[in-house]
């Protein structure tokens, strides 16, 4: 895409004439003289709000976390299993307007095999993840899903100790794995 | 005598620049001179023998003497030796080469002497005894011959491929193919010479298809070549004058399949090669395996068909990559087809059944086995079963009767959907051999015995036909039971997806063999598929897989389209809509779906049923015949929907289904016609014509004003009271513009002409609208719309849609565009023309097009021309006017100079200058100041499509008008709100413009775009200056350093959205924002954004619990890359 396109895309402009439009959007789709101000005589050009207020949800939490790739290979914890929609648990404040009001978030992990050595790595990038991700007024708390590693209590441990966090995140390795490992979420 | 002798050619090499020159006139002139017979050849060699012979110690005087010798050769016109002395010379030659005197001197020159021979081997008095002493003397150079320059043994090899060429009888009669090949072989023992590769591999190829040899000289050739195999020569340093790879390889392909003695040496070694070979070597090893199985004789092949088939089976059914599994089912098939080409036995036993059968039975005995295998079986059967009739008999009567027992057999382990997959494939080899039997007759055309291949084929097809109808009942029986399931359980679960999609593919290929169901069968099946789309309970993929099988179904049986298809899915449309809105909106939801669906049945893809027995029997125009069925049956549907009250939305929805089709279809069409070259009809009725004209009759009327004068205006709907509405005139516009710059349009008589000559007593059709019966002064009264009632200014779209369509010939129609172009300028402005926006607007985009497309009155050059004057004059007094006639003025200074500005003209100045003038206007400035976008904005109308001007430099010319002024007044003016305006005007400018216009401009620009993206209610404004900073931070990202603060805070007041502190932004605004400040990380200095990184984090953070996921997302990825910026 050209940035002339992608300018074109922005501001919303369909050239009426490339013909890849369903019989809805020649009915309804917004035509190259919607910009005309003259034409538009209700014109509005405010900055109100738009939008219609989307609160975060599971899914969007599990959307952040699903591309993370595998340390060891180039496959993403979604296609391997390791993160599931049902394994993302959301508590909300009852009152969203509040701003000291805070929001839990509980991800639970399923290791490819008992016995996975990397679930630590995974599970602090999914920590990692999320705690940059989402609002600082979000408690993150990752675990290993019961019965599916065979060191779940060691590892939790690990994963709920937030020093113990902070000092792995010091580890210029550590680090490499786990900016490689988030390299996905950014396509 | 010649001017110049050998002794000057000789002394040439003392000169540096110049010497080839020099040379290439002393062979020059010697060589005219032995041509003319004044020189005698002879006297020449004479005279280089002092060069040459055996006393010269001198090398280099020797490469010489041989090259001047050459040269002379390599330039006659005329043979100049005698064969005696040709003999001679021979002679002399090839005793250089033995050189059994062990002259040191006669080792140089030798790729001239090869050359010299070469050319002695072309004359006519070249003695053919002379073939074997040359050969000979050529292989005595074997122990050295690696030591030679790589283009001295490409020139003995050239050499021997003559020889071979011209004279093979003497090489068998006096040295025998044995010792020849010997002697090659051993020359050619460790060469790697690309060009000299080429040569050898294309004289084994000759002499392997042209010579007996005896095995063991195959065998020596083999083991020769197979050190080459898989070919990787000339991969390195690749250079378009060498021999390329593939070039190489497919003449190693060629020699080993030369020969069936060459079946013995290779095929062994190949079949043991797929089993320890390399990926890439894997491939080569395919390739050649089907060469050889396409080359042997039946002979050899039946002799290693076994083989062959063992070495491949298990490549099928234990593959895991496909491009293996398809090259051994290709290779299968190749087998397959070579021995089955002269059976046309029908029944009883040979070699040919018994390895049909032999592979029947393993593949049966595999699918029956175990479900992995089933598929993999099922494509060696189709391989196998597609070659010929015969052998799809074989596989029928072997395979058919087991895997009816099997699809009945309650405990089997193959599941239905695998074993549909089996009748699937099984009938798709039958629908191949049915479609291939129909080209047949005229691929036989050229061939001697044509007529009896053609009947002995006919009968087999019909054996072929009988055949499968003994099992028609079963195979009907597992389909239609499938379907039966299907259509009664609307809640099928995935794997009976994938088992209907699997039976849907089978009906449709049943549906398409010749002579095999009956015709209520196949409504039957049409039915199922049709029942399946018009359920809204049924699966989405489940539809979508009937939808494509109705499609296929409808491309190849135009019949079954127009009885079943078209008119069953026709009738699930409602004869019109309720007047209960939610009702109402349903059946509108309904009714778009089905025509959608509609659409997609008809319009993806052209009739292609005649194109398999070939289009020479059959008329042009039956690509389109399901599309005008579906284009008439939607107009009658049309006609039908409008006589009920209220019906507006329903007959646009038909309208836009007749555009949609169109769009589609047509470069369906297009491609249609390139790829099989079947030339288009020049019939005005292949432009659509049958599609826009009922619509143009039903929808427009000629009418009369209370003094009886006529004009063109709009039919009723169900009654008077109800016209038709502006979107119907906007639709039926699109469609009169599509069809007239269609590809079918382009190739076909042009419509205005064709109308015309048949009404030419009739105004033009622009004006006319294609009405009947139209008075001849509607010419222009049809555009004076002073006091004109709506729907008659309504109808000048339909004129803008003709013109954009219509060839840019100006005044083409024997009407005064300029007139007409005046009367739109007053129209378009003026109080008195009582109409809706949308047709003023068209009226300004008649005008428009007029001024670009057809240079109405030679005016847009012309500064003084009457159309600019005029628009000039009407700006100049717009302060005397009321605000909305000033408006008015100001919307059409803006369409008309976008025109001007798309076409070049010199008008543009003046025209911008008056827009510039206009946004200090205090009522209607900002409107002013926002047309500014139209200027470069895509637009409807002005289109390359429409045969529009719309030249590049625009831009740059724009830029350079509009900028300086625009800048000028914003950066001296003190009144607020001009100065917005003036940033409006920018953006709108900018907005459009080429990123490299932009970049070499940016330090002019930046300014004002920053300011641009603080500006309060202005959203499309301020988003097309983000938009532009977002554009220019990869280009010039220097320029942004220097604003880099600037550029932050603004981003982040924009991003900056919470519960106490909103947003003024919309989402758009806050998205692009977010994306700006994503990319600085990428393209500006790290030590500058580090001091600034904690301010952006924590602003991010603010926008990662923005209301809007979108801007949620664009917030944690720029965050994640700020978060890692070092």
């Amino acid at each position: 895409m050209t940035d002339v396109e992608m300018c074109k895309a922005e501001t919303g402009i369909k050239d009426e004439s490339s013909g890849k439009h369903g019989i809805r959007d020649l009915l309804v789709g917004k035509p190259s003289y919607a910009l005309d101000p003259f034409y538009m005589s209700d014109f509005s050009d405010t900055d109100s709000d738009d939008s219609t207020v989307e609160p975060i949800d599971e899914q969007e939490i599990y959307d952040l976390i699903a591309p993370i790739s595998d340390p060891e290979h180039p496959l993403s914890l979604e296609s391997l299993g390791v993160v599931k929609l049902q394994d993302v648990h959301l508590t909300s404040p009852p009152d969203p307007t509040n701003p000291a009001a805070l929001s839990r978030v509980l991800v639970e992990l399923t290791p490819t095999v008992t016995h996975c050595s990397l679930a630590t790595v995974i599970g602090l990038g999914v920590r990692v993840r999320l705690e940059q991700a989402l609002p600082p007024s979000y408690r993150v708390e990752v675990k290993i899903k019961k019965d599916t590693h065979a060191q779940a209590d060691e590892v939790n441990k690990q994963l709920a100790d937030k020093e113990r966090v902070a000092a792995a995140l010091e580890n210029a390795n550590l680090m490499g794995i786990l900016k490689k490992m988030m390299k996905p979420c950014l396509d | 005598m010649a001017e110049r002798t050998v002794h000057e050619w000789m002394n040439a090499s003392s000169l540096d620049e110049g010497q080839s020159l020099e040379e290439t006139a002393i062979i020059k002139d010697i060589c005219g001179s032995i041509d003319l017979g004044l020189t005698n050849l002879s006297d020449i060699l004479l005279d280089l023998q002092p060069y040459v012979g055996a006393d010269q110690t001198d090398a280099v005087t020797v490469g010489r003497g041989i090259a001047c010798l050459a040269s002379i050769f390599s330039a006659l016109q005329i043979e100049a030796l005698p064969r005696h002395d040709v003999h001679a010379m021979v002679e002399y030659l090839c005793i250089r080469l033995q050189n059994r005197a062990e002259v040191v001197n006669y080792k140089y020159g030798l790729g001239d002497v090869a050359e010299i021979l070469a050319t002695l081997a072309e004359w006519h008095s070249f003695p053919p005894g002379d073939c074997a002493l040359i050969c000979d003397s050529i292989f005595t150079l074997s122990t050295t011959f690696k030591d030679q320059s790589k283009s001295t043994r490409y020139k003995f090899y050239s050499l021997i491929a003559l020889l071979v060429e011209k004279y093979p009888r003497q090489i068998e009669r006096d040295m025998s193919y044995s010792q020849f090949v010997s002697g090659l072989l051993d020359l050619a023992e460790s060469e790697g010479g690309t060009f000299s590769l080429k040569t050898l591999f294309t004289l084994y190829a000759k002499i392997g298809r042209e010579w007996d040899l005896a095995q063991l000289e195959v065998k020596n050739i083999w083991d020769s070549i197979s050190r080459y195999f898989p070919v990787t020569l000339g991969v390195k340093n690749l250079s378009p004058d060498q021999p390329q790879p593939e070039e190489l390889r497919l003449l190693l392909l060629e020699c080993v399949s030369s020969n069936d003695k060459f079946a013995e040496e290779a095929l062994p070694s190949l079949l043991s090669d797929l089993d320890r070979s390399d990926a890439n070597k894997k491939v080569e090893v395919f390739a050649m395996l089907k060469a050889c199985v396409t080359s042997y004789s039946i002979t050899t092949l039946l002799q290693w068909s076994s083989k062959i088939w063992d070495g491949l089976k298990f490549e099928i059914w234990n593959g895991e990559i496909e491009e293996d599994v398809q090259a051994s089912l290709r290779i299968l098939n190749g087998l397959v087809l070579t021995l089955g080409r002269p059976v046309t036995q029908w029944e009883g036993n040979n070699s040919f059944s018994a390895f049909v059968n032999e592979v029947c039975d393993e593949c049966f005995q595999r699918l029956s086995d175990m479900e992995r295998y089933v598929l993999p079986s099922a494509r060696i059967l189709y391989s196998i079963g597609s070659t010929s009739p015969i052998a799809l008999n074989l596989a029928v009567q072997r395979i058919l009767p087991r895997l009816d027992v099997l699809a009945q057999d309650t405990a089997s382990r193959v599941s239905k959907k695998s074993l549909i997959g089996v009748y699937n494939y099984i009938l798709q080899a039958r629908l191949d051999i049915a479609n291939e039997a129909e080209t047949f007759p005229s691929r036989m055309e050229s061939y001697e015995h044509a007529t009896t291949l053609i009947n002995i084929r006919q009968d087999q097809e019909e054996k072929l036909t009988r055949a499968l109808a003994s099992f028609q009942q079963s195979i009907v029986e597992v389909y239609f039971g499938t379907m039966s399931e299907l259509n009664g359980d609307d809640s099928v679960s995935s794997p009976n997806i994938s088992m209907s999609t699997a039976a849907m593919e089978g009906l449709v290929t049943l549906t398409l063999i010749p002579i095999f169901l009956s015709s209520a069968e196949k409504g039957i099946i049409i039915q199922a598929l049709i029942s399946v789309v018009v359920n809204p309970k049924k699966d989405k993929e489940l539809q979508n897989a009937a939808l494509s099988s109705l499609q296929q179904i409808s491309s190849k049986n135009p019949d079954g389209y127009q009885e079943l298809v078209l008119p069953t899915l026709l009738k699930q449309l409602p004869t019109k809509l309720s007047i209960e809105a939610e009702q109402r909106t349903a059946e509108v939801e309904v009714i778009e779906k089905f025509l959608e669906n509609l659409i997609q049945v008809t319009s993806t893809s052209v009739c292609t049923r005649e194109l398999e027995s070939g289009w020479g029997k059959v008329g042009n125009g039956l690509f389109h015949r399901n599309h005008d069925a579906f284009q008439r049956a939607l107009f009658e549907k049309f006609a039908a929907v409008v006589q009920h009250k209220a019906q507006a939305e329903y007959t646009n929805l038909i309208l836009a289904a007749a555009l949609r089709s169109i769009e589609l279809f047509d470069p369906a069409l297009g491609a249609a016609h390139t790829t099989t070259n079947v030339p288009w009809g020049r019939s005005v009725d292949g432009a659509y014509s049958h599609v826009i004209f009922p619509y143009l009759r039903r929808i427009l009327a000629l009418k009369a004003y209370g003094d009886g004068k006529s004009y063109i205006g709009l039919q009723g709907m169900a009654d008077e009271a109800e016209l038709f509405d502006e979107i119907s005139i906007r639709l039926l516009g699109r469609l009169i513009t599509t069809i007239l710059v269609s590809e079918a349009s382009k190739n076909t008589e042009d419509f205005f002409s064709y109308y015309e000559e048949n009404k030419p007593l009739d105004p033009p059709a622009i004006s006319s609208l294609f009405v009947q019966g139209a008075p001849k002064e509607l010419v222009q009264s049809q555009f004076d719309l002073d006091s004109a009632p709506s729907e008659k200014c309504a109808v000048v779209l339909l004129t803008v849609s003709l013109l954009a369509g219509a060839p840019a010939k100006a005044d083409s129609k024997g009407i005064d565009l300029s007139e007409i172009a005046m009367l739109m300028i007053q129209n378009s402005v003026s109080p008195n023309v009582k109409c809706s926006k949308f047709s003023r607007l068209s009226m300004m985009w008649l005008v428009q097009l007029l001024v670009n497309k057809f240079r109405a009155g030679g005016a847009p050059s012309d500064v003084k021309g009457p159309l600019v004057q005029q628009i000039l004059t009407l700006a100049d007094k717009s302060s005397k006017k009321t605000d909305i006639e000033a408006e008015n003025i100001y919307w059409l200074l803006a369409y008309f100079t976008a025109g001007s500005l798309a076409a070049y003209t010199n008008s543009v100045e003046v025209l911008v200058e008056k827009m510039v003038a206009g946004i200090t206007k205090p009522s209607f400035g900002r409107k002013v100041s926002q047309s500014f976008r139209i200027l470069l904005a895509p637009s409807g109308v002005i289109t390359h499509r429409n045969g529009c001007t719309i030249r590049s430099l625009r831009q740059t010319r724009l830029y350079e008008v509009v900028m300086k002024r625009l800048m000028a007044i914003w950066r001296v003016t003190k009144d607020k709100v001009v100065k917005e305006n003036c940033l409006i005007a920018v953006a709108g400018v900018l907005a459009y413009m080429e990123p490299n216009i932009l970049q070499q401009n940016v330090d002019t620009i930046l300014p004002p775009v920053l300011e641009g993206t603080n500006l309060q209610d202005e959203e499309w404004s301020k988003s097309a200056c983000i938009s532009i900073i977002k554009t220019l931070i990869p280009l010039c990202p220097r320029a942004i350093e220097g604003h880099l603060d600037s550029v932050i805070n603004r981003m982040t007041d924009r991003t900056h959205n919470t519960y106490d502190s909103p947003s003024d932004s919309s989402v758009r605004c806050r998205v692009l924002a977010l994306e700006v400040l994503r990319l600085l990380p990428e393209h500006i200095k790290p030590s500058l954004l580090e001091q600034r990184k904690s301010k952006v984090v924590s602003e991010l953070d603010v926008a990662l619990d923005d209301c809007s996921r979108e801007v949620r997302h664009k917030a944690e990825v720029a965050k994640m890359i700020w978060f890692n910026l070092n």
